[in-house]
């Protein structure tokens, strides 16, 4: 069985309110198509799955935190009016029905898949930093969550119950933590460059050279290769590192777009990258952004990749 | 193109009909309209009209077809929705009815991202989910049940009545936008059934209308706004808030052809928004209508607002908004304190004068500061800073990054106002995207005089202007033969202090200034940023907290070399006084003397011969208003317009102070002082 692609999509290139926006919202790969699932939501920042039960859904929208347990079939609205602009989500590993989210005003946290909502951003200074880009449960620790603000980094141990600045105080815009060897993190910052850890997110070093002052939205760490890490944002092309981040090529793409805004490894294609741009859809590089193919979804900004693995079963694996 | 039902006495002379006549009037020509050039199609308040004047359904059969075919709008697709739901409750077929419910379900709309959208939504939301309590989650767009969602609407609506009512609105005075607040409140007014509902949404009502009525002059609303767009805010009565004048006060001629030119889309309309406070029963109280109406004294408004809420850049969620409004018969000067209060379509300042006609338009004066960036999008809106002003000049709001832009705010003005005088400050730092002010001058101000001593002085219908730049300025032909004054702008270096004063000697700076050989250039990327103390971030100077007083600028500070804002100046001042008090009536209650004088003769020479390098030519603006229509002639302006300069000699402390070297100064001014007090000034100023 495959791995499958969802991706959060606004479909008008500069959507407003109480303009047509076509069908954005959530979308999963079916072979060489996208296929749209659920309400068009103009707002849809974040996907999270749980490895374990695939059919289950969240969503970061505008609207607040949606969830659909059906496989996208049907959807509710979680929150109330109190929880808005939701731009990530997180599900504590081994503990999918705990759910936070990371909004303009800070991070929710549910304990109870999305029936109850308690603000959660205690130790987060209010309202300079509380402004959540990006949320990561630590896949080795549970109760470990490190955020993304507009203030820098945060780190709770607790379950988002008390958070705890590290590393530079620099607007994050995206964070990740590698899949295979969870000492390694990596954010990307506004106008500060890449930041890295490689002791769990404990202490954070700022990527130098040419790249240190570039405003990036998007990492992708490959899966099988820890040294192999890709980043891309703000006019900035297609930055590649094989080495864990001590060298780094910037290779210009031949995109119809100036800005990246969704990146990742393809876990099926060792070295296929996927790139979500800002208005001009998705592309497939296979050779480090030397070349680009066109993935679909047209005039498009992608806000986010979410490739969900196949659960093994007795019968075997299914996505 | 002349409409025949529009030319009935109701429209054309409002004043002369009572606001049952009015209100009758309008739900008749929205009954009867037919689609035209400018409308091209039925919209939901035409159908909602017909329905409700119970015209035949087979007229409006087919009108609503096409308005259920393709939903979109968000908000703007679920108010008027609610609406043709109430209205035709007992009138349209049942597989209409059930074909529009239908769409709650398969239709999502987005909650929006301004105050305006969350009170459209939650206000839809809870009247369709009573119309149908029981429906259960399934059947919503929302995967909630109707129960869930009215008692979520209902939670919404009391938070913003409690937010608006404690500390006012945050999209506030904003003559594009007041429709879309008046327009959910009068469905809840008409609709709710639960009294308390209905009797909180009245208040509101009332609330609303008496802060539109109070700054408004002929039915234009006037002043400082939150959020306005460019066109209308030349010419004024387009906003849709002219229509709301109409009916509630009669004040105003009204003209739904007055397509909004920002905003043409099929179904948009905020002038038909009238009619749907017209169905809803609602009418305005008395008092408020005698407020709207009654200037026959002149008065000061002074009213407290906020921003909207701030998600990054900021200390506080939503800061303070001081906006200070002059109302006369004959003009109005408003303003608010200056910086960035609200993105994108902030109005800061503005004088507006009463014209024969209000649908003349091109009766007002103000200038900015074109400022743009992605610091003032981020924060307001959750996007990636640097990807919003693409996004925001795709669409309506496509002179956002634009030099000659005539809407905006800026983070380098501050704004003090006095009655009808206005002072405004800028100071832009070199590497500013531009570096200019934009004056506006309407094609309709007559007998403009440049004057030797700098001062332009024009008339405005009745009212005179008198208006002083201290930058050099030129003057720039705009179409319809309006001018633009165009005054580059010089980068205001504070100098270097001879001594270091101690915080005591010098209390007004301490929050805010800093030596410029400690501050370090900024980064050619950083150059956009505000000064700290005019920063959202940073604490405001201190003098904002008595931003009510005036001075005469004379402080401790003058003691050191350093030339201060006129707003720090205020703080530490000798005699800081409220120059006008007013009741909640809006009745002038206490006027005391001018705290705040006028240049004097003697000023003036005494700063050209000390200083002859920091003579006129900064961008600062003196104004003075005065009305033709019974004081004639701006006799003390003529009085000063033998002088020249406005910045100060070394001595001069207090004008040194005020008008520090390359910013930038408007200044108008309402009637001469009192002889001994001004040769009392006189004798000060060069001591």
């Amino acid at each position: 069985m495959m791995h499958t692609l969802y991706a959060a999509v606004l479909e008008t290139r500069n959507y407003v309110v109480g303009a047509a926006h076509g069908a954005s919202g959530l979308y999963r790969r079916d072979g060489d198509d996208w296929t749209h699932l659920g309400w068009r939501n103009a707002r849809c920042f974040g996907v999270a799955v749980p490895p374990e039960t695939p059919d289950t859904i969240v969503l970061a929208c505008g609207n607040g935190v949606l969830r659909s347990t059906d496989g996208g079939a049907s959807w509710r609205v979680t929150t109330d009016w109190r929880v808005t602009e939701v731009l990530d989500v997180a599900l504590a590993p081994n503990r999918p029905e705990t759910i936070y989210a990371a909004t303009a005003y800070g991070v929710w946290r549910s304990p109870d898949g999305g029936d109850t909502w308690t603000p959660a951003s205690d130790g987060i200074p209010a309202p300079t930093s509380t402004f959540t880009q990006t949320l990561v449960a630590d896949a080795s620790h549970p109760g470990r969550l490190l955020a993304g603000t507009e203030g820098g980094l945060f780190v709770t141990t607790n379950g988002a119950s008390m958070w705890h600045p590290v590393g530079p105080r620099v607007p994050i815009r995206t964070l990740r933590q590698h899949p295979a060897h969870p000492e390694r993190w990596w954010a990307g910052t506004e106008d500060h460059g890449l930041l890295r850890s490689t002791d769990g997110g404990q202490t954070w070093q700022r990527v130098q050279g040419d790249i240190s002052e570039t405003t990036i939205y998007a990492l992708a760490l490959a899966p099988a290769d820890p040294q192999h890490v890709a980043a891309a944002g703000f006019r900035t092309g297609l930055l590649v590192s094989p080495d864990g981040g001590a060298t780094w090529r910037q290779q210009p793409l031949d995109l119809p777009a100036h800005s990246i805004h969704a990146l990742a490894f393809d876990p099926e294609a060792p070295g296929r990258l996927w790139v979500g741009t800002v208005g001009a859809g998705v592309f497939v590089t296979d050779d480090g952004g030397a070349t680009c193919t066109d993935a679909g979804l047209p005039e498009t900004t992608l806000y986010g990749f979410h490739f969900v693995a196949p659960v093994p079963t007795a019968e075997g694996p299914h996505a | 193109m002349p409409d025949p039902l529009l030319d009935r006495p109701v429209f054309q002379q409002p004043a002369a009909s009572s606001f049952a006549d009015r209100r009758e009037a309008v739900i008749d020509y929205y009954a009867t309209r037919e689609a035209d050039g400018y409308y091209p199609r039925l919209g939901f308040i035409e159908v909602a009209a017909r329905l409700y004047r119970n015209r035949s359904l087979d007229a409006i059969r087919p009108a609503l077809d096409l308005l259920l075919a393709d939903p979109d709008g968000d908000m703007f697709w679920m108010y008027p929705m609610v609406l043709a739901h109430y209205v035709g409750a007992d009138r349209l077929p049942a597989d209409t009815l059930a074909r529009m419910r239908d769409q709650w379900r398969t239709y999502t709309p987005y909650r929006g991202d301004t105050e305006n959208h969350w009170l459209l939504y939650y206000a839809s939301l809870y009247l369709i989910c009573q119309r149908y309590p029981d429906d259960p989650a399934d059947t919503w767009f929302n995967g909630r049940s109707a129960r869930e969602n009215m008692d979520e609407a209902l939670g919404y609506l009391d938070h913003w009545i409690d937010l608006t009512t404690r500390r006012g609105q945050g999209e506030f005075d904003s003559p594009h936008y007041l429709p879309f607040y008046l327009t959910p409140l009068a469905l809840l007014y008409a609709f709710a059934e639960a009294p308390g509902v209905r009797r909180r949404a009245q208040m509101m009502l009332d609330y609303v209308i008496a802060d539109f009525a109070v700054d408004t002059l002929d039915g234009l609303y006037a002043g400082a706004f939150s959020r306005i767009y460019p066109e209308p805010t030349l010419e004024r009565w387009r906003n849709g808030s002219t229509s709301f004048a109409w009916l509630l006060f009669g004040t105003a001629p009204f003209r739904p052809d007055a397509v909004n030119v920002v905003l043409p889309r099929a179904g948009y309309r905020p002038h038909g928004t009238t009619a749907i406070l017209a169905m809803s029963g609602y009418a305005p109280p008395e008092v408020i209508q005698r407020i709207a109406t009654d200037r026959s004294t002149p008065y000061l408004h002074r009213e407290r607002k906020r921003t909207r809420h701030r998600i990054r850049y900021s200390a506080v969620r939503n800061a303070p908004v001081y906006k200070t409004t002059y109302m006369t018969p004959d003009y109005a000067v408003g303003s608010i304190q200056g910086g960035l209060l609200q993105p994108i379509q902030q109005h800061t300042w503005e004088v507006l004068w009463a014209t024969d006609d209000p649908h003349e338009g091109f009766n007002v004066l103000f200038t900015l500061h074109p400022h743009h960036g992605a610091r003032e999008l981020g924060m307001y809106f959750p996007e990636e800073p640097k990807l919003l002003t693409d996004a925001v000049i795709q669409h309506e709001k496509n002179t956002y990054d634009k030099p000659d832009k005539w809407t905006g705010g800026s983070p380098y003005e501050q704004v003090l106002q006095h009655e009808d005088a206005v002072v405004v400050l800028y100071d832009i730092p070199v590497g500013t995207s531009y570096e200019h002010i934009s004056g506006y001058f309407s094609r309709t101000l007559t007998e403009l005089v440049e004057d030797k001593s700098g001062w332009i002085v024009a008339r405005g219908g009745d009212a005179w202007i008198a208006y002083h730049p201290l930058a050099p300025y030129t003057w720039q032909t705009e179409p319809g033969g309006d001018r633009r004054l165009h005054s580059p702008h010089r980068q205001w270096r504070r100098p270097t202090p001879t001594r270091r004063a101690t915080p005591s000697a010098r209390p007004s700076a301490r929050c805010h200034w800093k030596p410029p050989r400690s501050r370090p250039r900024p980064s050619a990327s950083r150059r956009c940023a505000a000064p700290r103390w005019m920063s959202p971030t940073a604490p405001r100077p201190a003098s904002t907290a008595c931003r009510w007083t005036l001075t005469t600028g004379r402080s401790s500070a003058g003691r050191s070399s350093r030339p201060l804002p006129i707003a720090s100046a205020s703080r530490c001042g000798t005699a800081p006084s409220v120059v006008r008090s007013i009741s909640r009536r809006g009745r002038s209650l206490t006027p005391t003397p001018h705290l705040f004088p006028p240049p004097t003769a003697h000023d003036f020479h005494c700063r050209r011969l000390h200083r002859p390098e920091h003579r006129r030519g900064a961008g600062d603006h003196v104004s003075r208003s005065r009305s033709g229509r019974r004081g004639g002639a701006p006799h003390a302006l003529l009085d000063q317009q033998r002088h020249r300069g406005l910045v100060p000699a070394r001595r001069t402390r207090r004008w040194r102070h005020a008008v520090p070297r390359g910013r930038s100064v408007a200044v108008s001014r309402r009637g001469r002082l009192p002889e001994d007090r001004r040769r009392r000034k006189d004798r000060r100023g060069c001591r």
